[in-house]
């Protein structure tokens, strides 16, 4: 520590950063307690966090178990919703006629509610791992659609112009331009998709499963236990937080030119 | 109602291209894939089945019995049309419209001997008998049998059933609606719902139980297990096999409750011990008063319940009750 400047400023830009979230949960899960405390409020009307807390160590077995299984649909469906995000904004954003033919229908396949598709997809895959995989990945796409397809259109004319008149083909402006370009765009749709990925796959495991948050969820509440239905809920956000957070930090990885312009001055997204 | 129906009738047209053979597949092991989809979470009328496959009586009978929870829309009936599953957990009310459609399934063993459901309101309501129910709000899901029910209940107890008002509630936690006043009573199970409220929350709690008014009301089965008739024709020393172990499962069901309730929670730890232990003694009295005669189904019964259906236009259409159940899959002095 001694003498060196730079090592406390991260830190204490950490501690600004993390400090407004940590004080506004804890006064909102304070009052919570409170409330619960003064009103007397039955434990299956709101149970207070406290009795959430303490419903945890008897299931911690069973839920790391659902909790697994959720995590595992949830980050195949991102994977596959990625990829199919990805590539369907490189189709539209290459060929102008497949932009007019395929976005409306994409725009319009998000107005179907996923609670009346999932018991089709139950019949159609079973009851395995499948329909929750493509209940993600159905929901993970569209971000990733729009905002890659954004970026790539996005992309200075002239760059394009430049690196062609220096001889690149069709494939080289894409891998050497385009790409580049639209890859913060390409992550900035996947975060937001990183936090819809594990209700989603909560929602596909409602039409049946074998293992899961969605089940673990289902059988609390079908035993009246509503501390526990909070457990998993609580679980969930954690989950997606994480998550997110991960795909944040796939993005500094795969566009490392984008962060370190920045690291200098302390900004940070 | 009329999306199940598109839906059973598309089926019975993907059926009528199916191929005959319904005949489980045997694994590496050489057992026989079986899979059997219940009719709602895990619970303690489950137990039968949970303990003969943690006992192994399925494996000792030659089948690998797979248990599939159907999540919030269970559709049973189709699901065994379709050969998705072997067995699944119904009741009397899904399978008689079911084979009025067309689709061939059949019930091959009851699991409760008589129908243990209640009407259950808060005492403060003033709720005690039928009759009371006019002017009060029922919160359930919007049925018809539903509403064929409590008509018949309370006008045949004097009441004039235009008065029932009717709060379609869904997936809801009943002591939220109680007491809250949301409705003032709901279609429960003793042996579950029952016990809850009454027992674990001491919620005062005031019950009708449909068994109290046979004059009005048939007693039908529900659960019950079903099969597809294809099954049967294809390979009925299996559906054999399978009923005789979960036979097995349910007279240890009534003679050992507390084996029972540990079963369930080993295989379901997310449910709440208290409850299941508690429902699983309850039960172990209630399943039926011979245990030799676990599982036997009573063609008066199922006589009456289907008139009551079809009068109530649940069912459309005709059902020979000697096809919709069967008891010879039940082993000796069954």
């Amino acid at each position: 520590m001694a003498g060196t400047v730079p090592a406390p400023r991260p830190m204490l830009r950490r501690v600004r950063r993390l400090l407004p979230p940590t004080v506004l949960l804890a006064a909102l899960v304070g009052s919570w307690q409170l409330v619960v405390d003064a009103r007397h409020l039955a434990p299956y009307l709101l149970p207070s966090p406290s009795r959430i807390v303490r419903a945890l160590p008897p299931v911690a077995g069973a839920l790391t178990n659902d909790a697994a299984t959720t995590t595992e649909e949830a980050v195949l469906g991102l994977l596959v919703g990625a990829a199919v995000g990805g590539l369907l904004a490189l189709a539209i954003a290459s060929f102008p006629l497949v932009r007019r033919a395929l976005y409306p229908l994409l725009v319009g396949s998000q107005t179907i509610p996923m609670i009346v598709l999932a018991p089709l997809l139950v019949l159609w895959f079973g009851y395995g791992l499948t329909p929750k995989v493509v209940v993600v990945a159905l929901i993970v796409f569209f971000p990733v659609v729009v905002s890659t397809v954004a970026g790539l259109t996005s992309v200075d004319a002239e760059m394009v112009d430049l690196v062609r008149s220096m001889g690149a083909g069709r494939t080289q402006i894409l891998r050497m331009v385009l790409i580049p370009a639209a890859v913060p765009a390409f992550f900035s749709g996947l975060r937001i998709s990183a936090a819809y990925a594990v209700a989603g796959a909560v929602v596909g495991e409602w039409v049946g499963a074998s293992s899961g948050l969605g089940l673990f969820i289902d059988r609390s509440k079908a035993s009246f236990r509503v501390d526990r239905v909070f457990v998993a809920v609580v679980l969930v956000a954690v989950l997606s937080m994480v998550l997110f957070g991960i795909v944040g930090l796939l993005a500094r990885i795969a566009s490392p030119w984008r962060y370190a312009a920045h690291s200098d001055n302390g900004v940070s997204t | 109602m009329r999306r199940r129906m598109l839906a059973t009738a598309l089926i019975v047209v993907l059926l009528a291209g199916c191929a005959d053979n319904a005949k489980p597949k045997r694994g590496s092991n050489g057992r026989q894939q079986i899979t059997l989809l219940l009719d709602w979470t895990p619970n303690t009328n489950h137990s039968g089945i949970y303990l003969a496959k943690a006992k192994g009586w399925y494996q000792k009978a030659g089948l690998d019995v797979r248990i599939i929870e159907p999540g919030q829309d269970s559709n049973a009936t189709q699901m065994l049309a379709t050969g998705k599953a072997d067995f699944a957990i119904s009741t009397e009310e899904d399978v008689t419209p079911a084979i009025a459609q067309g689709l061939p399934v059949v019930s091959v063993g009851a699991i409760l001997q008589h129908n243990t459901s209640s009407l259950m309101a808060l005492r403060s309501s003033g709720i005690t008998r039928p009759r009371d129910l006019v002017g009060k709000k029922y919160g359930g899901f919007g049925g018809q049998l539903e509403k064929a029910l409590l008509q018949t209940l309370v006008s045949c107890d004097g009441g004039n059933p235009k008065g029932i008002k009717y709060v379609q509630v869904g997936d809801a936690d009943y002591r939220v609606g109680l007491t809250k006043h949301f409705y003032d009573y709901f279609w429960g199970f003793d042996g579950w719902e029952g016990i809850q409220l009454r027992d674990i929350d001491h919620l005062p709690l005031s019950r009708i139980p449909f068994a109290r008014y046979q004059k009005c009301l048939p007693d039908w089965y529900t659960p019950l297990i079903a099969t597809s008739q294809r099954l049967i024709d294809s390979d009925s020393a299996v559906v054999s096999k399978f009923m005789q172990a979960t036979k097995r499962g349910y007279q240890e069901a009534i003679a050992h409750p507390n084996e029972a309730a540990d079963t369930l929670m080993k295989a379901a730890p997310e449910l709440d011990r208290t409850l299941v232990t508690k429902s699983a003694d309850y039960l172990a009295s209630h399943y039926t008063d011979n245990p030799a005669k676990w599982g036997w189904q009573d063609k008066a019964v199922w006589t009456r319940m289907t008139a009551f259906l079809q009068k109530s236009k649940v069912l459309d259409g005709k059902v020979e009750v000697d096809k919709a159940f069967t008891n010879r899959f039940l082993g000796e002095s069954g």
